[in-house]
């Protein structure tokens, strides 16, 4: 589960730089990493679906503010 | 207003129909995250607790009312099915309803279970209805003394019911006092404990913390068990109806266990969880063949599912006419009101008869709508538990992170909740209960408060507290929970000697 802490700790400190898509993905992918049960293409898919897809859901439909990145500005 | 009047009135707010879609989200979420694991009413209500923010009053409140009931129908579900409580307090309707689903009987449990929620559900709400105005009209002469012994009371009854030794208890009541004292002293408005950092002088954002030890917590205690698919047990429309016999002997069960879980729910405590418990113990002792317990026997169902039912409902009477939370799914309304800027109290039903009597009107509905999302629809939810269960975890993490971030789009929140994650992962590990912190954070503001009015009251003087007989009394009661362990264990050593 170190794992998973260590995951929400990097997405936290990476959120303003790298924005919330790619934080996401590499959250989401640690985290079906550390629990087990998919294979390795289909945690790639699931985990940048999530990411990048949230991030659309929430800033486009939802009008919330998620960081962009400022590498990406 | 009487209570006809005030249903009128109240059917005539629950019925339109953004209301009416308030309660229906609320019941349709509060199911689903009853059947998951890893999520459960309060972290949900936590989660929600931003976006009612848009909402009018009445419709936060219903919906989030709505969770907190429909989680415990949910709850049965996935205990029945698969042997998994989605929620803490259906972790009884495991023991038989798991083992009648393997007799075949699934069916009849699905529907004893979701008949006894209804039931007690709304035999709950007239309760609700006829007790909470009556109780408040009796608290309109509270003033801060009383209304600091009734919160000290509840966070105390809270740590000397929910389980573990009291220390234990206690530790994590303080932990969560202490974190009530960061922000502005509600007195002299000075900031204390804020370390400089001007965002904490509105104190720790409470949506993080619950979502920190309720969902994240969570998440990482189900991910270290997590396996492959849970199998389920398949259940066809045709089988949801119980035998006669069936009928005959759960029926009791399910009025004994609405009394005994509204009873449970008036006083402080986790009371869906040992309403279940004590509603389970009192079946298998009324019954002709207490053998039958743990083998499948349907009072097992139907007694304690009736029975937390029915205590989400007597626990929202003190909060509704007392404006102190027992419970942490409670404290989470609370806070709902509070955002809203909506004075919790004992006026509130006189002066939002709206939020009072719209809420109660919605949770006939609600129960309603339930029932039916609940009975024929069952193979939905069914359906849902397949989604593999490292998704969903997942998706409960990021949902969490979202949350806590878009309150107030910072980065301090986030780390408040990775932070109390952690704590309530390591609380749960060594088996604390977490819920008076919660309790401890939304009362600890009304605790201090109360206090120093009433010292102020008093010239300072805090025989105050005693001199005036309500608060009196409740201290005293208060004396008494603290002396029962060791009353107890006098009265333990003496009886061997007696013998």
């Amino acid at each position: 589960m170190a794992a998973i802490l260590v995951a929400i700790l990097a997405y936290i400190l990476l959120l303003p730089y790298v924005g919330h898509s790619i934080a996401a993905t590499l959250l989401i992918l640690v985290a079906l990493q550390a629990i087990g049960g998919q294979r390795w293409p289909m945690k790639i898919v699931l985990s940048v679906a999530i990411g990048f897809g949230s991030y659309y859901l929430f800033n486009t439909l939802l009008g919330t503010t998620l960081p962009r990145g400022i590498w990406f500005e | 207003m009487n209570p006809i009047e005030g249903l009128f009135y109240g059917f005539s707010l629950s019925l339109i129909p953004t209301n009416l879609f308030a309660v229906f989200i609320g019941v349709l979420v509060g199911t689903l995250i009853g059947v998951l694991p890893g999520i459960g009413p309060v972290g949900t209500m936590a989660l929600l607790l931003p976006i009612t923010l848009k909402m009018r009053p009445e419709a936060a409140l219903i919906m989030l009312a709505g969770i907190y009931y429909g989680a415990m129908y949910g709850g049965s579900t996935t205990s029945i099915l698969v042997n998994v409580p989605g929620e803490a307090a259906s972790v009884v309707t495991a023991m038989d309803g798991y083992q009648m689903a393997k007799k075949g009987r699934a069916g009849a449990a699905l529907a004893v279970a979701a008949v006894g929620s209804f039931i007690a559900g709304t035999l709950g709400v007239i309760g609700l209805m006829l007790f909470a105005p009556t109780l408040a009209k009796f608290a309109l002469s509270f003033g801060p003394p009383e209304f600091f012994a009734i919160a000290l009371l509840g966070l105390f009854a809270l740590s000397q019911l929910s389980g573990g030794s009291l220390w234990q208890s206690l530790l994590v009541l303080a932990l969560g006092l202490v974190l009530a004292t960061i922000g502005m002293d509600p007195v002299s408005s000075l900031p204390r404990y804020t370390f400089g950092l001007t965002q904490l002088t509105q104190g720790i954002e409470l949506v993080p913390v619950v979502m920190g030890l309720y969902g994240i917590a969570e998440v990482l205690f189900v991910a270290e068990q997590a396996g492959g698919l849970p199998r389920i047990t398949r259940v066809r429309f045709h089988e949801l109806f119980p035998s006669l016999s069936e009928w005959r002997r759960a029926l009791p069960a399910v009025f004994r266990g609405t009394g005994v879980g509204f009873f449970w729910g008036l006083i402080p405590g986790p009371s869906p969880i040992l309403s279940a418990f004590t509603s389970y113990k009192l079946e298998k002792r009324v019954s002709k063949h207490p053998d039958e317990f743990g083998q499948g026997a349907i009072e097992g169902v139907a007694g304690p599912e009736s029975a937390n039912n029915a205590a989400t409902e007597g626990a929202m009477v003190p909060m509704l006419s007392l404006g102190v939370p027992f419970t942490p799914g409670t404290a989470m309304l609370l806070a709902a009101l509070m955002i809203q800027g909506v004075q919790p109290g004992p006026l509130l039903i006189a002066e939002h008869p709206e939020v009072f009597w719209g809420v109660i009107a919605s949770m006939y509905i609600g129960n309603v709508m339930l029932l039916i999302l609940n009975l024929p629809m069952v193979g939905i939810w069914v359906k849902i538990l397949q989604i593999p269960q490292s998704v969903l975890l997942a998706l409960i993490i990021l949902l969490t992170l979202l949350g806590a971030y878009t309150i107030n789009n910072s980065l301090l929140d986030l780390g408040v909740l990775l932070v109390m994650g952690i704590v309530g992962y390591i609380l749960r590990k060594v088996q604390f209960d977490i819920s008076p912190m919660v309790l401890a954070l939304v009362l600890g503001p009304m605790l201090e408060t109360t206090f120093r009015q009433s010292l102020f009251l008093n010239r300072g003087d805090p025989l105050i507290f005693i001199e005036r007989p309500i608060s009196g009394f409740l201290l005293g009661v208060l004396l008494f929970f603290f002396l029962l362990p060791l009353i107890r264990r006098v009265v333990a050593k003496r009886r061997p000697q007696n013998l």
